[in-house]
């Protein structure tokens, strides 16, 4: 059943390790930061280099190897984190926690802080953000990876900014 | 602030942030899980692996009626192989878990398969993750006490003995009679299971002496599980394992233990977070007895759109409601 890989296999293979070499930290970030949770990053990025290899015969060019790679850890992310809302809401109904953001001078770092408002912004929103801001994707990059018009990618960009801003209210003032 | 200092700001503080994340390194898992004798999905040695366990337990339970030498707890050589596992040494091996979830029946137990974490023994990351509720699958949890944990372990023919370590002695307030049987049933079946060699009685100790009781359950007996239609949830997925990955090209074997009240396990793929069913399949799975039994059903997937599914498992219960498990999968082209 897999006859028709070993022909490419070496090159996948060697597509893996490269874009393993070039692209692994930054894609365990980019899904870090949608997901907040580094492992469950770390994992899915993984998948997703090992559906990567799987597809290589069809892909055949890093550049689309790495559009996939970066579609998939965002698609992955997104599923992560849906599935992971059920136990969430377990887990805050019955610890009702506190949702604000702890400014600088309190426990926690900046990191923290931008992770946790992160996690507080619409999903699109969050999604917008890190790859715009991150990735630094152009609006019309952002649309096609996310399957929505430049418009809308416009307005999640200016909503979710202004609510990090919002969120993150004196970490924000010190970055600036 | 304009948009332009807005978007520096940002830019700035996801930056920094981002520079914070050390990822791990994972090449040489990739690189296990692409080599030739895993490509068949991304998963693949791991589906192979928990076919190879459920195998193994079936020919435990006659090596125990026969009382022939105890075997290596591994895999029947004669089932399908986890082949990278057996190549590379420090691959870890598949284990089962068991955590608790909640089905129409009350809380009851499910069991995952894990690869194991190559840094510490089987043993210890299996009971841990029992205790800890580190599943994968995120509708499953442990109420064990936060900063439970595993010490030695003993396996021997007539008696397994684990050491848990914690405050552990009392039922904290908050958790049922019911529930805290049902913890101290989590370790006892993890542990059979990673013993693999049917269900030998298990004796725990706090801290390394004995004790009466455990999260107020008796305990100075060692202890025998309770029938599984009490315990375990009616049915339970072995494959696909959460998040799982697959080719659209090749066929998708769904693999479980059930005992269903009409004797039929029903198995859906949906899109997920949909109500849209793309295929259903049903086949028997009932013991007169109060075990679980294997089954297996699969689907085609050549029609199915990649993206994301929820594979459903449902068995009915006496009261004409149905216990699920849920798997979430990703098809891809």
């Amino acid at each position: 059943m897999t006859e028709h890989l070993g022909l490419s296999g070496s090159d996948a293979d060697a597509a893996v390790e490269q874009l393993y070499a070039a692209y692994w930290r930054q894609l365990v970030r980019l899904s870090t930061m949608l997901v907040r949770d580094q492992a469950a990053a770390e994992d899915l990025v993984q998948d997703a280099f090992v559906a990567m290899h799987g597809r290589w015969s069809r892909l055949r060019e890093p550049d689309k190897a790495l559009a996939y790679l970066r579609q998939a850890v965002v698609n992955r992310s997104r599923s992560a984190l849906r599935h992971r809302v059920v136990v969430d809401r377990h887990l805050r109904s019955a610890t009702p926690t506190d949702v604000t953001v702890a400014g600088p001078g309190l426990a926690g770092s900046r990191r923290d802080a931008v992770l946790t408002a992160l996690a507080q912004v619409s999903e699109r929103q969050r999604e917008v953000l890190v790859l715009r801001y991150y990735l630094d994707f152009s609006e019309a990059q952002i649309a096609d990876a996310l399957g929505i018009s430049r418009g809308a990618v416009k307005a999640h960009a200016h909503r979710g900014s202004a609510a990090l801003r919002d969120l993150l209210g004196d970490w924000w003032e010190d970055a600036s | 602030m304009t948009d332009d200092r807005l978007g520096d700001t940002l830019r700035d503080l996801l930056g920094e942030t981002a520079d914070e994340i050390v990822p791990g390194d994972r090449l040489d898992a990739i690189r296990a899980a692409t080599s030739d004798s895993g490509r068949r999905t991304s998963w693949g040695w791991w589906a192979a692996g928990s076919a190879g366990l459920l195998a193994a337990s079936v020919v435990t339970a006659l090596a125990l009626t026969t009382a022939g030498p105890p075997d290596s707890g591994e895999p029947d050589p004669a089932g399908p192989q986890p082949t990278s596992a057996i190549e590379d040494p420090s691959s870890p091996r598949v284990v089962a878990v068991y955590f608790t979830g909640n089905t129409p029946d009350g809380s009851r137990l499910y069991r995952e398969f894990q690869p194991s974490d190559a840094t510490e023994s089987e043993e210890t990351f299996a009971l841990d993750a029992a205790l800890h509720g580190d599943s994968i699958d995120p509708d499953y949890q442990s109420r064990w006490p936060e900063g439970s944990s595993v010490g030695a372990v003993v396996m021997a023919p007539d008696l397994i003995t684990v050491t848990l370590e914690g405050d552990l002695h009392d039922r904290p307030s908050g958790l049922s009679r019911d529930d805290a049987r049902l913890a101290v049933e989590q370790v006892v079946r993890t542990a059979q299971g990673l013993y693999g060699r049917g269900r030998v009685p298990v004796r725990l100790l706090l801290d390394d002496g004995p004790t009466d009781e455990v999260l107020g359950v008796p305990a100075s007996e060692p202890l025998v599980v309770g029938s599984d239609l009490t315990v375990l949830a009616r049915v339970s997925l072995s494959d696909p394992t959460e998040g799982q990955v697959l080719d659209r090209d090749q066929p998708f074997v769904v693999r479980g233990v059930a005992n269903a009240f009409d004797g039929t396990v029903r198995t859906r793929l949906q899109r997920w977070r949909g109500t849209d069913v793309v295929d259903e399949e049903a086949v028997r799975a009932q013991a007169s007895t109060d075990r679980l039994v294997p089954f297996e059903v699969t689907f085609d997937l050549t029609d199915v759109a990649p993206g994301d599914y929820a594979v459903v498992s449902q068995a009915l219960n006496p009261s004409g409601w149905f216990v699920t498990d849920t798997r979430m999968i990703t098809i891809v082209d």
